[in-house]
């Protein structure tokens, strides 16, 4: 679908989501409670047909209590990718797993869930994937402090 | 403590005239065939891996040194020459590694990474700052990668200081400190010989 026509099509099927035309990829933001009925329809739809994630991260904003899931999925059989985002309450981030429709997210997630401490509910094997077992704190939470992390010099 | 049949015989030649002569060309032998035939860990962590491979291949050829047969296991090999950047996380599998090979044994730390952390050192919370934390080093070689003719004057260094080692000398020792004892244990011994 062309961009203009995919963001008039998700524009409509989801009311309560922002679409943001600006970026490089076409973007919706999607709160919360919508997320994983958004998230099953991108899947599930054939006029979006978004089977391929290419991509799962997080952005942690502490100004805005919040921690912010990013998911890069794109189309093969349409050829458009999109850019999904949800928010979660940074003192106890949950966000709804989206594994069983993507497998490729489950790793996705962990990591998400390593490095950001994202809870995804109902994820069936929420482990350490990059770190080791033991580990304390979520490395990439802009106020994680450890021992061996030397601060810059200048 | 019992004797091994390398000191016994350590302390039979020298003990016998011109013993310490014979003694110290065979452990030249030992560090001349040691040096020259030195087998490489295949193991890479990072970029610097394909640095040494590149020094493997006909273009630098390590095979001159004697340092061509990477080992695909640590039980084989004798040098471990850590290609990269050392994690947290594989510093405890570096650390069983060189434990599995069997001695002597030698480390080259190649590129920054391995060295002192490289590029990650500041603000990271992964990566071990040297992989001295972990292994004794014999020789460290700079760079980031370090170009193929830098890692074989690693490996000449490397030589060079085995050359200069003593391996019998450990035996030489026991085998003394135990002809010592022998004789203080002996009612009515002569005072004890001179070094």
């Amino acid at each position: 679908m062309e961009r203009a026509a995919l963001a008039a099509a998700l524009a409509g099927a989801f009311p309560d989501a922002a679409v943001d035309p600006a970026g490089q990829h076409l973007e919706i933001r999607v709160p919360r409670a919508a997320f994983r009925g958004v998230m099953e329809r991108l899947h599930a739809d054939p006029a979006f047909a978004l089977d391929y994630p290419m991509s799962m991260t997080a952005v942690d904003w502490p100004d805005l209590k919040a921690i912010t899931c990013v998911y890069h999925l794109y189309s093969m059989a349409h050829g458009h990718a999109l850019v999904v985002k949800c928010d979660a309450d940074r003192a106890d981030p949950r966000v709804p797993t989206v594994s069983d429709l993507w497998l490729g997210c489950e790793w996705f997630e962990r990591e998400v869930f390593d490095l950001f401490g994202v809870a995804f509910e109902d994820h069936p094997d929420l482990r350490r994937i990059m770190l080791t077992d033991d580990w304390v704190g979520y490395p990439l939470r802009k106020d994680y402090k450890d021992s061996r992390i030397a601060g810059k010099p200048y | 403590m019992a004797l091994s049949p390398v000191q016994q015989a350590a302390g039979v030649v020298a003990a016998a005239p011109g013993g310490q002569f014979v003694l110290l060309n065979v452990e030249a032998l030992f560090n001349w065939s040691r040096a020259n035939s030195l087998f490489p860990l295949t193991f890479g962590l990072s970029c610097c891996a394909i640095e040494f491979m590149a020094a493997g291949m006909s273009r630098h050829d390590m095979a001159r040194f004697g340092a061509e047969v990477a080992r695909a296991t640590p039980r084989q090999a004798d040098l471990m020459i850590v290609a990269g950047t050392v994690t947290e996380k594989m510093a405890p599998i570096v650390r069983t590694l060189y434990d599995q090979m069997p001695d002597p044994k030698y480390v080259i730390s190649m590129g920054a990474c391995a060295t002192a952390g490289g590029p990650f050192y500041f603000d990271n919370y992964s990566v071990l700052k040297g992989v001295d934390q972990v292994v004794p080093v014999d020789v460290y070689v700079p760079g980031c990668p370090p170009r193929p003719e830098a890692l074989i004057y690693g490996i000449m260094k490397l030589q060079q200081k085995i050359m200069r080692e003593h391996p019998l000398l450990g035996a030489r020792l026991a085998a003394r400190a135990a002809a010592e004892a022998a004789a203080a244990a002996q009612p009515g011994a002569a005072p004890k010989a001179g070094a």
